[in-house]
């Protein structure tokens, strides 16, 4: 039974995970209608910017949390500002915008591999850890998920209680419209790119303090953080909720599956592309389509 | 492990060069990647006409070059590549390796668990074949006399391994053999010390050793809770003390895992060439193999079989003591293997 | 010094991943598909003919072996997806691209696993000398080159080709005339991933050991970044990207040892190509040679009347 309540934690940081990276990545899927890969970088970046303020034991988590949104989320106004605006304008249709977001992704990673060099690092900070009841906790993972829950309730509230949270619903449900209502898309966009790109810079500072930082922190993750969105649904962040632990479970009881038939717990990348396919075969639109 | 190749080189140079010509020394970084080391080996030998290799320095690379080493008839020594796996291969012909293949290293991990009295062990080994080759003798040394509750082949690029190590805690072993390198295992540690798998006891080997370990604060304070581990080690005194004492003095600093039988490479290498009068690789490797018995190098008394291996191996165990706010390695005994 | 052999290693893999962008060009540059698991076919093949090599059949056969096995893969997986729109499909490809390298790494009953497996080379029984080697090399790459060619502008400079195109200009027209464009989206995804995996069989037994951690979604970017920069819709831009691309990573491999630059080559090179990428996609998305009209034999009879009229007209 602990072994199980154990896993149902493990289940929880992954599902957190998800959570704070697949926000910004779902909304501005479904306002800019193309999956932005930068996204990987986005979490990255928060991480190395987080590992500034956490590089000495005595750092603050807070604080870096706080430096890594507002840092990551400048990074994405400006990307979108200089990369995905101009090609939007342009009429680019999704897949340069794709290939764009790749490219972006590999400028940002490889710049973080030249200044901060390719070697992993660690955050310094020792966590506490104690028992609670059969099950081990650390700290770290009590911020994580108070960070998810917060970032759960903090969009819900934003989504329904206030005008710039509908104006995004209303731009991704129906652009046109929204347009013709008055409402400044340009305005709107810019502030979701700023906000999901916070929330995926602070889920970058939680994974690195986790396990460890390197430039390809993000990229890592990427991959399930696509299967999470496409299974929730793109664009909306209720899906996604349900996605990312409904995937966190999966991928910590699969592997325990995976282990009894023999498999190798490589497989677990493989538990998120198999969802993900499923998915896209036999329900495109996800739980929330 | 380069500073000490550039020691030797330095040495030999200053003392005239070999055979009245000054050595000439290429560096290339293989990244520890078999596919970079094979086009830094391919860049060596094409471009920079290079025909005397000290490298690769992972099994998993050697595997890579060897054959292609072997195809062009040019020679590549080895300091570090350990798996039990090279040995036998078809192309040994031009390849040496001046440690001990692990075979010795984890026969020795077994005995130490054994001594201590451990019953149920996890054996968590990163899926390459240092890894997998370790993985495998320390279950067959192990025998019937505890048991192997599971074998956990780990991804050494994932960074994230609370799954792994959740099972283990699940499995409740009395000891977990760990094979991995720094990066991996600061990782792990940091996540076993995370999930309380300190109070087992962890049994380590070479890839985790060094100071590297303890970039990571939460590692290092796993590893003196809950470690031991082997590695191959440099005899006391005699000559390594002489080699260490000349690296200290150029690099200030001590040196590092494998650096004694990189150093003994070159020496190796560049003695062959003032014995052969040439640096024709098929002369040199002959050359080698008669040099190769009971020489005595700063890595201890080195004989090569008759395909270029070592023959036997020098461990010593090691653990990790806190003193103050300061982390250091300590050895423990010596231990001789067959 | 033999720089000869460098050379002759660029001209190799430059032929390899031009095959790489051809294949590519047929998808996405004529058909509009966005196949983001290049690398995926690319390894599929490789491993076809490193299995096959290794249970000693001849070289012709196993580069055939690889072709198909990349191909039917390819249609495989790629055939209950192409209903969907094209962004499914990009993650769809990708996400394959990565299952497949992990299936091999984690299964060493397959292909070695993380150890890899050795490939004997196509030319090796026959010659000791490296420089016989080389050149062979060079000339099979380039004869497989000069086929797909010549397969690839036929089948774009065609009615099939004009097919294809109306696909990606607008699939629903098509639909609406009668086209079953999903069978011609299939055809095409699956002779690129033959094409692909051909490639992969070459590179296979020239390199003559491979591994999964070659295989990264790294090498699918190269391909897009060859395209991009080369001309989507233009075979010959396909080889020009190919070519210009394969010179620009080796001249940085090149500089990182005669150049001290304050910056490491190898992360300046990719910050280069991500920042190349989106200024063509930006500024020249027609890369540098644009795609021209479609060549059928009927073109050529309208043009030739054309140029016999009087003028004036």
């Amino acid at each position: 039974m602990g072994e199980f309540a154990q896993i149902l934690l493990n289940a929880a940081i992954t599902g957190s995970i998800y959570l704070l990276a697949g926000t910004g990545l779902t909304l501005t899927y479904g306002l800019l209608r193309f999956p932005n890969f930068a996204y990987a970088e986005f979490i990255t970046f928060g991480g190395y910017i987080g590992y500034l303020l956490l590089q000495k034991p005595d750092g603050s988590l807070p604080l870096a949390v706080a430096a890594a949104f507002f840092a990551t989320g400048l990074l994405s106004l400006f990307s979108h500002l200089l990369c995905f605006r101009p090609l939007v304008n342009r009429r680019a249709s999704l897949i340069p915008l794709m290939v764009a977001s790749i490219g972006l992704g590999y400028i940002i990673r490889y710049s973080i591999g030249e200044m901060w060099s390719w070697a992993a690092l660690s955050y310094q900070p020792v966590w506490q850890a104690f028992d609670l009841g059969p099950v081990r906790v650390t700290a770290l993972w009590l911020y994580l998920i108070g960070a998810a829950l917060f970032t759960g309730i903090g969009l819900h509230l934003l989504l329904t209680r206030t005008k710039t949270g509908k104006a995004i619903r209303a731009i991704a449900g129906n652009p046109d419209l929204a347009l013709v209502s008055g409402i400044n898309r340009d305005r709107i966009t810019f502030f979701t790119c700023f906000l999901g790109a916070g929330f995926a810079g602070v889920a970058g500072v939680f994974r690195a303090a986790d396990t460890q930082l390197s430039p390809v922190l993000g990229w890592d993750i990427l991959l399930p953080i696509f299967a999470v969105v496409i299974l929730g649904g793109i664009g909306s962040f209720y899906g996604l909720i349900m996605a990312a632990f409904l995937l966190g479970l999966a991928e910590n009881f699969g592997v325990i599956l995976l282990q009894a038939v023999g498999l190798s717990t490589e497989y677990r990348m493989a538990i998120a592309f198999l969802v993900l396919i499923l998915v896209l075969i036999f329900r495109p639109k996800g739980l929330a389509g | 492990m380069a500073k000490a190749v550039e020691l030797a080189v330095e040495e030999v140079n200053d003392a005239g060069g070999v055979n009245g010509r000054q050595v000439k020394l290429y560096q290339e970084d293989d990244a520890t990647d078999p596919a970079t080391c094979l086009t830094a080996i391919k860049k060596l030998v094409e471009l920079n006409d290079v025909k005397l290799i000290i490298g690769s320095m992972t099994s998993g690379a050697s595997m890579t070059c060897g054959p292609y080493v072997a195809e062009r008839k040019v020679l590549l020594v080895s300091p570090s590549a350990t798996s039990p796996e090279l040995t036998g291969q078809p192309w040994r012909d031009y390849y040496f390796r001046t440690c001990p293949s692990d075979t010795f290293q984890g026969k020795v991990m077994a005995k130490i668990a054994l001594d201590e009295g451990l019953k149920k062990a996890v054996i968590l080994a990163m899926d390459n074949p240092y890894g997998t080759g370790l993985a495998k003798v320390i279950e067959s040394a192990l025998g019937g006399e505890a048991e192997v509750l599971t074998v956990i082949k780990y991804d050494p690029a994932k960074k994230d391994y609370l799954t792994e190590l959740t099972q283990i805690k699940n499995l409740n072993p009395d000891g977990v053999f760990h094979i991995g390198f720094n990066d991996d295992g600061r990782v792990i540690y940091q996540q076993a010390l995370n999930l309380g798998l300190d109070k087992m006891r962890w049994i380590g080997c070479d890839g985790v050793y060094g100071t590297g370990m303890f970039a990571t604060k939460a590692a290092a304070e796993f590893m003196a809770k809950a470690m031991v581990g082997t590695r191959p080690a440099s005899p006391e005194g005699g000559k390594y003390e002489e080699f260490r004492q000349a690296y200290l003095a150029k690099f200030n600093t001590e040196p590092e895992v494998f650096c004694d039988t990189i150093y003994d490479a070159t020496k190796l290498i560049l003695d062959a060439c003032a014995k052969t009068g040439t640096d024709d690789p098929a002369k040199v490797r002959e050359a080698l193999l008669s040099l190769g018995r009971d020489y005595e190098g700063v890595s201890g008394r080195l004989t090569f079989d008759g395909q270029g291996d070592r023959i036997s191996g020098v461990y010593e165990l090691w653990a990790v003591v806190k003193k103050g706010e300061e982390y250091a390695f300590e050895r423990v005994r010596l231990i001789e293997a067959e | 010094m033999d720089p000869l052999f460098y050379i002759a290693d660029t001209l190799v893999f430059a032929g390899i991943f031009a095959l790489l962008t051809l294949s590519l060009n047929l998808e996405y540059g004529f058909t509009g598909l966005g196949n983001f698991g290049k690398v995926a076919f690319f390894m599929a093949g490789a491993y076809t003919y490193a299995v096959m090599a290794s249970a000693h059949m001849p070289c012709y056969l196993c580069l055939i072996g690889a072709g198909l096995a990349a191909g039917l893969i390819g249609f495989l997986i790629t055939f209950p997806v192409l209903r969907l729109r094209e962004d499914y499909l990009a993650i769809v490809t990708l996400s394959f691209g990565e299952i497949l390298r992990i299936t091999i790494k984690a299964q060493e009953g397959i292909a070695g696993g993380v150890q890899g497996i050795v490939v004997p080379g196509a030319f090796a029984p026959f010659t000791d000398s490296v420089r016989l080697l080389a050149l062979a090399n060079i000339g099979l790459v380039l004869f497989c080159l000069l086929f797909t060619f010549l397969l690839v502008q036929l089948l774009t400079h065609s009615p099939y080709g004009r097919i294809l195109r109306g696909i990606r200009e607008d699939e629903t027209a098509m639909q609406a005339i009668g086209k079953n464009t999903v069978i011609y989206k299939a055809g095409a995804l699956a002779t690129g991933s033959v094409i692909a995996g051909v490639a992969g069989g070459l590179f296979a037994q020239y390199i003559s050991f491979i591994d999964p951690y070659m295989f990264l979604p790294l090498v699918t970017f190269f391909v897009w970044i060859m395209l991009i920069l080369g001309g989507p819709g233009n075979n010959w831009g396909a080889l020009l990207g190919g070519l210009t691309v394969e010179l620009i990573n080796r001249g940085t491999r090149i500089a990182k040892d005669y150049l001290s630059l304050p910056v490491d080559p190898n992360n300046l090179q990719f910050i280069l190509f991500g920042m190349l990428i989106i200024l063509f996609l930006l500024y020249r998305p027609q890369g540098l040679l644009p795609e021209g009209p479609v060549k059928t034999a009927a073109r050529k009879e309208v043009l030739r009347w054309r140029s016999s009229l009087p003028t004036g007209s």
